[in-house]
């Protein structure tokens, strides 16, 4: 058989985005639990989502110790109890703080659900937060956060962030060895009291979780076991004038960390889905303009990219590589004359294709599966916002041209509004 | 039970299809049998390095990435010390996409000085972001020449030295490409929203007149068995005391794999497992432990490590779990406790097999170690573990004389 093959088979392009079915339903107590039924296997994955983020908090470390502590005993198991029997039906529970709330995951076999969750309400419910636990868990963290310090790409991170949110706003990241000393355990018992509660929880189920889910949630979770408001999450005072250039020296570093970014918005935002896109071009895949030039042209870096961080009350765009001491001048540059390319030159075609095909297979990559749908549909939870967000992306991405993608080039990648920072020689 | 379709070409390459009607998407893995210990001591680094060229171009296509992109395609590989995995996942629609693309590179690369060029400056930060600019970053290339004298497996997949990375030729590169990039070498695995008889004949069509090649025949030595404790001690500028010991086991296809895979298990698989509950939990010596083994298809490695906290030495650290590892090695686990590790296996092989990718890349491995029907089997074969097998494992494998211990000390 005689094949061409120096040209491409033909494709087809992606015309729809289908998004699994989406039930949702309140328990007794007015929790809203949003379910993703599908998959071939007999697991489920629930995510309960607490009004417990570090900005409810207003402390250092207080959601995250409090989060990690609920796994760690009860007034009925010792902690050693506890995870005997969650290994026992090789279930797994996960913990993660974030900013606006915090979450506690149950991964297990459908048919070990009524057991599984009978556990988990004594985690949520009767954590005994003892205090060699809590030293423990303070312990871990610590050398955590002192082998975090050591690496450049984090230093330049948390200058960045700091710089636009300030070091009073959890947004900003701003954590000392102090603040270890000064969490204490009736501040952790006071937060379990007034932040695991029914009001502002939200349970996400994905998998298979049986016929029995709603009167298995409603027996464990369903009662009013408080009947406390949510605490306050205020918004962050954004640092009026950030500072445009920052350096963090550390000379035994090999490489430097370069994070070049502009602070943005959430994804509320009029203009979010078309940064997202620009985004991507910029430096969002292998093929971005950023990765094509500095690694793939110039062998500058191992990686270099970009991507949008949202929060509930801000967001912002960071570029990021580590490159060796004496190529980061040209690095910088270069980012930089990327941004101006972008300003100045309107996308070809092809390219513009390019970008939409790629992002349309991604979007179905990331909801292929209900475990990945909800990770998805998660981050929509802070904001009230519907699964109708990704429809309404994926309508832009079908139709944005490279007019409005220079247009918004040229209204936010504005060279004055880019903050340069780095970390290293 | 994982549904699986086989055909093996005239030239010898190896095609698997896993039907996954779940997903819109399909899988393309191809598994190259060929890693960091089929290459010489002098030139290491080189599968690794070559792994990035494979994305260079090839010889009618000159952009690996784009086209792919163009139809929604993604993709990656990895190397390991024994294989090279490339895979792309895209529409199943666009299946013929990914057969164009990874046929034409395994029929030839576009050999190009240029690319070469880059691809060595490229690898070379990498080199310094993962290993050598990273706080406990440099440990594979210590722990790797001193539990193994004489297998490849001495030098980690980076490669021993950067200078090995700067001096490749793009001689060694074609060298090393028809010397190894060959369908007899090779398994390609589809999975996803396919029908089996259409992938047959895609594989015929694009990689049917690829030409069976020689294969390098440079047999690889053996290690001969370690007869003595070894250890080293280095400083370094992290925040923290670390403390690394390597025991050798058997390899990937020895009977005793399942046994040695539950032995770490017990020891520090999930938050009840012995070494957390004792050392981190009860003693509180260490923010973290592990124990975990290699996998690799010659005889490999078990590993623990440990994170020590401050004020603790290293004499306290290692004796504490000395005593860890003699405990197992003296006395059999309980029903209860093989029962909990099996019960913990079996809803992670459930887990795995949600991902139609992740079943791809299984299948490949296993028909090139055996048959990709063996995937079926690993189930029983954990099953069929006693408390004694166990024991038998942990006797064999905590001695003394059989491991390698590293005293990461954190400089003052």
């Amino acid at each position: 058989m005689h094949i061409n093959r120096t040209e491409a088979p033909e494709y087809k392009s992606i015309d729809t985005f289908e998004l699994l079915p989406i039930n949702t339903f309140c328990l007794d107590n007015g929790i809203k639990v949003h379910v993703m039924q599908a998959g071939s296997q007999d697991v489920a994955k629930l995510d309960f989502l607490f009004p417990a983020g570090s900005v409810q908090a207003n402390k250092p470390l207080l959601a995250s110790i409090t989060n990690k502590a609920l796994t760690e005993g009860t007034h009925h198991l010792s902690g050693a109890q506890l995870s005997e029997k969650i290994d026992f039906y090789g279930a797994f529970i996960g913990q993660q703080a974030h900013f606006h709330h915090s979450i506690v995951t149950l991964v297990t076999l459908s048919n070990f659900l009524p057991q599984t969750l009978e556990i988990l309400e004594d985690v949520v419910k009767n954590p005994s937060f003892k205090q060699k636990e809590i030293d423990t868990l303070l312990n871990k963290r610590k050398q955590e956060f002192l082998i975090e310090g050591s690496k450049v790409r984090t230093l330049a991170t948390r200058a960045f962030t700091q710089n636009l949110y300030g070091q009073n706003h959890p947004y900003g990241n701003h954590l000392t060895l102090e603040d270890f000393n000064a969490l204490t355990r009736d501040d952790i018992v006071r937060f379990h009291q007034n932040a695991y509660i029914p009001k502002g929880t939200h349970i996400i189920v994905s998998g298979q979780p049986g016929d029995d889910l709603k009167t298995l949630l409603n027996k464990h979770f369903g009662q009013v076991w408080s009947d406390a408001e949510p605490l306050p999450d205020p918004k962050p005072t954004m640092i009026d004038k950030p500072k445009r250039e920052l350096i963090i020296k550390k000379d035994d570093a090999l490489q430097s960390a370069i994070k070049i970014g502009i602070p943005l918005f959430n994804k509320e935002h009029p203009d979010f889905h078309g940064m997202q896109i620009l985004n991507t071009v910029l430096g969002g895949y292998f093929g971005s303009r950023l990765m094509t030039n500095i690694r793939e042209e110039k062998g500058l870096t191992y990686g270099i990219s970009s991507f949008i961080m949202t929060y509930k009350h801000s967001g912002f765009l960071m570029i990021g590589s580590d490159v060796k001491a004496e190529n980061r001048p040209l690095a910088v540059k270069e980012i930089f004359s990327e941004l101006k390319k972008l300003r100045e030159e309107k996308l070809s075609d092809e390219e513009l294709t390019l970008v939409k095909n790629f992002l349309i297979g991604d979007m179905i990559r990331n909801f292929d599966g209900p475990f990945a749908t909800s990770d998805n549909y998660r981050g929509l939870i802070d904001l009230n916002l519907s699964s109708d967000y990704f429809h309404i992306f994926f309508n832009e991405l079908k139709n944005i041209t490279g007019e409005r993608l220079q247009e918004l080039a040229q209204t936010y990648f504005k060279e004055e509004n880019f903050i340069t920072v780095i970390a290293g020689k | 039970m994982i549904n699986i379709h086989k055909q093996t070409l005239a030239n010898g390459l190896r095609v698997v299809v896993h039907v996954d009607k779940s997903t819109p998407l399909a899988a393309v893995n191809i598994l190259y049998h060929v890693g960091s210990k089929n290459e010489t001591p002098v030139k290491t680094g080189f599968a690794h390095l070559f792994e990035h060229l494979m994305f260079g171009g090839s010889k009618n296509i000159p952009s690996y990435d784009a086209p792919l992109q163009m139809v929604g395609g993604d993709n990656n590989a990895w190397t390991s010390c024994d294989i090279t995995n490339y895979y792309l996942t895209l529409p199943a629609a666009n299946l013929e996409t990914g057969f164009w693309l990874e046929s034409d590179r395994m029929l030839e690369l576009n050999f190009s000085e240029e690319s070469l060029a880059v691809q060595r400056k490229v690898v070379i930060e990498e080199f310094k972001q993962r290993y050598l600019n990273q706080p406990y970053g440099d440990i594979p290339l210590l722990i790797s020449p001193m539990a193994y004298k004489v297998h490849p497996y001495r030098w980690p997949t980076i490669g021993k030295e950067i200078a090995h990375i700067e001096n490749a030729t793009l001689d060694d590169v074609k060298d090393f490409f028809y010397h190894h990039y060959a369908p007899n070498n090779a398994v390609l695995s589809v999975s996803g929203n396919v029908v089996p008889d259409e992938v047959f004949k895609l594989a015929e069509k694009w990689f049917g007149d690829i030409p069976y090649r020689s294969l390098s025949k440079t047999t690889i030595p053996k290690e001969p068995e370690q007869t003595a404790a070894r250890q080293q001690s280095v400083e370094r500028p992290v925040p923290a005391d670390m403390i690394y010991k390597a025991f050798h086991i058997g390899g990937r296809m020895d009977n005793d794999f399942y046994a040695v895979d539950l032995l770490s298990d017990v020891l520090s698989n999930g938050p009840s497992s012995r070494l957390i509950q004792s050392l981190v939990k009860e003693q509180q010596l260490f923010s973290e432990v592990n124990a975990y083994i290699s996998g690799d298809h010659h005889p490999g490695l078990f590993t623990v490590t440990g994170n020590l906290l401050p004020g603790i030495s290293m004499e306290q650290a290692e004796a504490a779990i000395n005593v860890e590892l003699d405990k197992i090695a003296t006395s059999a686990v309980s029903d209860y406790e093989l029962q909990k590790v099996k019960n913990k296996i079996e809803s992670s092989l459930v887990l795995s097999e949600i991902s139609f990718l992740n079943k791809a890349m299984n299948l490949a491995s296993f028909e090139l170690l055996g048959q990709a029907e063996d995937i079926n089997d690993e189930i029983h074969k954990y099953r069929a573990v006693t408390s004694h097998d166990i024991l038998d494992s942990a006797r064999a494998t905590f001695r003394p004389e059989n491991g390698s211990t590293l005293y990461y000390h954190a400089s003052k």
